[in-house]
């Protein structure tokens, strides 16, 4: 997304970069979260984001950490 | 974006069709168009006729509560000539962007309903032409779209400095702090970021209800505690909101009522005596609040100098030993160690046979202490020898604060007993209506004073409740940790929350990176637009981590407390010109630049720089000036910098509407009133 009027231009890539540093589930869900959150509203992410915290919730039980 | 022409038709004060057209930055290197006029001409309707064509935005910033309903648009000449037709209110606007040339109308009807006036939307327009004469219509649906583009709105108020604004910012208020705050938020951009981060939120609450309802007591104590605290917090800000509105109503009706006093001729001039003490007041009330938060800061450094006599001791006590070579002794303890235990001296004598010299040796083993606590001593001594350093600072500049607190205090003592005095003599006047306004007016300041009192409780509360909220969230983590990874519901809950830490902190990294950035932006400003004297003292302007500004000095000290009302105008503007920088992408500010009235309190000095620095660093420089702050010294000022294009003057007609007279540069020397000497 190249966004004119920002002074950032991909502001979302930027943030994604910070995430890096973060674990992988954490980077995974706050990814997610803001690329569906640039086509809903709260709510509706909140209701997707629902099913991605328990599918990343199994593959850590999954991975034995 | 440059603005190359508008009209106006029926719009406000300006009856009829009207045009203006702006001075470009191409033509013969000028770029300044100066707009006068007495105040109610429509200087400021000028600048709203813009924002309405390009947003359909009929409401400025400085118009705080006024209702939408109550801005009427159409020109009441018009109507009234109408007889009962509706009346055609457009504006027009040619400006060029990226190489492209736009052609934007906006229209409204007005029609007259009984005592009511109703503005319907009648249409909008653009056309684009490129650079090779192509043009294009945009579709109706996609005009709002395609302007946002080229301005984005939510930054559309960094392009206008009115006087009030840059007063409003130079107040150490929670309002500043809000506007700062907003300014800052809205050139980040993160609205998807925003509501990622409420939407996690939203999850980690929901799986932390089904938490609660385990049968795990502490979690369940805990995630109650946390709900009650966001409660609370959600409670304290809402009642900010209410308060920094109710403060804005409040100096809004004191406005509206000094209006009114002012038709009392008989006491004009005591109330004008009052406006002046009373900005006097607001000023040393800002100065004190300013020094008495700059020694919160010192609190810590404060409780430092509690200690230092003992610092000084314990400094001098380890000095005289160093100065005796005992720190760090001449011979270590391990190697007289080993000669009494080898009872062999370095030069190979053996020590036992000399009671002397063995008896010598026992007495430097006693004052040598080992080479770990010799180290320590040593690296306490360079540690010492630093703080101690900064004691004589730090207790002056306590001092100091502490005795310039006392001066403000005492100050505004005196402004008050003036002010009541003054206020006295109003209230006494012989017309009672006068003296009715006049109580009112009295009861709306308290009100105000009451309701800034409640705010700063207010915000300190919020701020607890903040810490408290970090502590309850640590202590939750460690508890849904105890409670086992084993249980998914608990795996799920922790997941939600640390993505929603991360979020925030990302969001935190940015805003920290944007004031940093600004701060850089306004310090470059402001340092060229201070007089001589400020630039010698003044340094850097920072953005507190509370949305606050300060000054810091040469010596990187807090300064804000000590400024002139003129000193703090030119950080307003310089930290409005960065915000404007800023969402330009650049050093040069690529939107016009609309300033109303900015010199106010500005000495000589400061105007003069104002003047020849703006048009370098904005590409259009629009001052909608009056006749009492733009007069023939400042007129000559620009006019010698080569970059004063146009001049256009806004007459009142004889029935009451407004007409746009372009005049002559050189013309306008002889219609501006004289220098009066500056404060």
């Amino acid at each position: 997304m190249t966004n004119d009027k920002t002074i950032l231009p991909d502001v979302n890539a930027l943030i994604i970069e910070k995430l890096n540093t973060y674990p992988a589930d954490v980077r995974e869900l706050a990814i997610q979260a803001i690329r569906l959150s640039e086509l809903y509203p709260e709510a509706a992410v909140a209701d997707q984001l629902q099913s991605i915290v328990r599918k990343l919730a199994k593959q850590e039980e999954g991975e034995g950490k | 974006m440059i603005l190359h022409k508008m009209m106006v038709e029926n719009f406000r004060q300006f009856n009829g069709k009207q045009e203006l057209e702006f001075v470009t930055p191409s033509q013969d290197n000028a770029n300044v168009t100066v707009i006068f006029g007495e105040n109610g001409r429509g200087k400021t309707g000028l600048f709203r006729a813009i924002m309405f064509c390009l947003f359909g935005e009929r409401r400025l910033s400085q118009d705080g509560d006024v209702q939408r309903e109550e801005l009427q648009l159409v020109n009441v000449s018009a109507l009234e000539a109408s007889a009962g037709k509706p009346v055609r209110t457009a504006v027009e606007l040619e400006f060029s962007h990226r190489g492209q040339t736009y052609r934007l109308r906006r229209a409204i009807l007005g029609m007259q309903d009984g005592n009511r006036i109703i503005e319907e939307e009648d249409e909008k327009r653009l056309f684009v032409t490129t650079s090779t004469g192509n043009t294009r219509t945009v579709s109706a649906t996609e005009i709002d779209a395609e302007i946002d583009n080229i301005l984005d709105r939510r930054v559309k108020d960094y392009f206008l400095f009115d006087g009030e604004k840059i007063e409003r910012l130079t107040r150490a208020s929670i309002e500043q702090r809000r506007e700062i705050s907003a300014g800052i938020r809205n050139l980040l951009n993160v609205d998807a970021l925003e509501t990622a981060i409420r939407a996690v939120g939203r999850v980690a609450k929901t799986l932390e209800k089904e938490l609660s309802n385990s049968s795990h007591e502490e979690l369940s104590r805990l995630l109650k505690r946390l709900g009650d605290n966001e409660e609370e917090q959600s409670r304290l800000r809402k009642r900010l909101d209410d308060l920094a509105d109710e403060m804005r109503r409040a100096r809004k009706e004191i406005e509206d009522t000094d209006q009114k006093l002012t038709s009392f001729n008989e006491i004009r001039h005591l109330l004008d005596r009052r406006k002046s003490l009373e900005k006097d007041l607001n000023d040393l009330e800002q100065q004190a609040i300013n020094a008495l938060n700059e020694m919160r800061n010192l609190v810590c450094k404060a409780a430092s100098l509690m200690v230092a006599p003992t610092v000084i001791n314990v400094f001098e006590h380890i000095e005289r030993q160093k100065q005796k070579g005992e720190i760090p002794s001449e011979i270590r303890r391990d190697l007289i160690e080993r000669i009494l235990e080898d009872d062999v001296c370095i030069c190979g004598r053996g020590i036992l046979k000399d009671p002397e010299a063995h008896s010598h040796i026992l007495d430097w083993q006693k004052r040598t202490s080992d080479v770990t606590t010799q180290d320590s001593a040593l690296n306490l001594w360079r540690y010492l020898s630093e703080v101690r350093n900064h004691f004589g600072d730090d207790a002056d500049l306590v001092e100091k604060r502490l005795q310039q607190y006392g001066n403000f205090r005492s100050a505004i003592a005196n402004i008050n007993r003036s002010i009541e005095n003054v206020s006295n003599q109003i209230g006494t006047s012989e017309r009672q209506d006068a003296t009715k306004l006049d109580d009112h007016r009295k009861k709306l300041q308290e009100n105000i004073i009451a309701l800034e009192a409640d705010a700063r409780n207010k915000q300190t509360q919020l701020e607890q409740l903040q810490q408290e909220n970090i502590r309850l969230r640590a202590l939750l983590k460690e508890e849904k940790l105890k409670v086992g990874r084993n249980d998914e519901l608990s795996r799920r809950s922790i997941l939600a929350r640390d993505t929603q830490d991360a979020l925030n902190d990302v969001y935190s990294q940015f805003t920290r990176e944007i004031k940093n950035m600004i701060g850089d932006s306004a310090t470059r400003l402001f340092r060229e637009l201070l007089d001589k004297e400020g630039r010698e003292n003044l340094r850097t302007i920072i953005v507190n981590d509370d949305y606050s500004l300060q000054v810091l000095d040469r010596y990187k000290k807090p300064f804000l407390a000590n400024i002139s009302a003129g000193q703090r105008q030119i950080m307003s503007i310089s930290f409005i010109a960065a915000l404007a920088r800023t969402a330009s992408r650049g050093d040069r500010i690529e939107i016009p630049l609309f300033m109303d009235t900015p010199f106010g309190r500005l000495s000589y000095e400061h105007r003069q720089n104002l003047i020849n620095m703006v048009p370098t660093f904005a590409s259009q420089w629009i001052l909608l000036a009056t006749d009492t702050e733009f007069r023939r010294q400042e007129a000559q000022l620009l006019k010698n910098s080569g970059k004063w294009g146009k001049f256009f003057v806004l007459r009142s007609t004889t029935d009451g509407n407004t007409k746009i007279v372009e005049q002559d540069i050189s013309s306008a020397l002889a219609i501006l009133r004289d220098e009066e000497v500056y404060q």
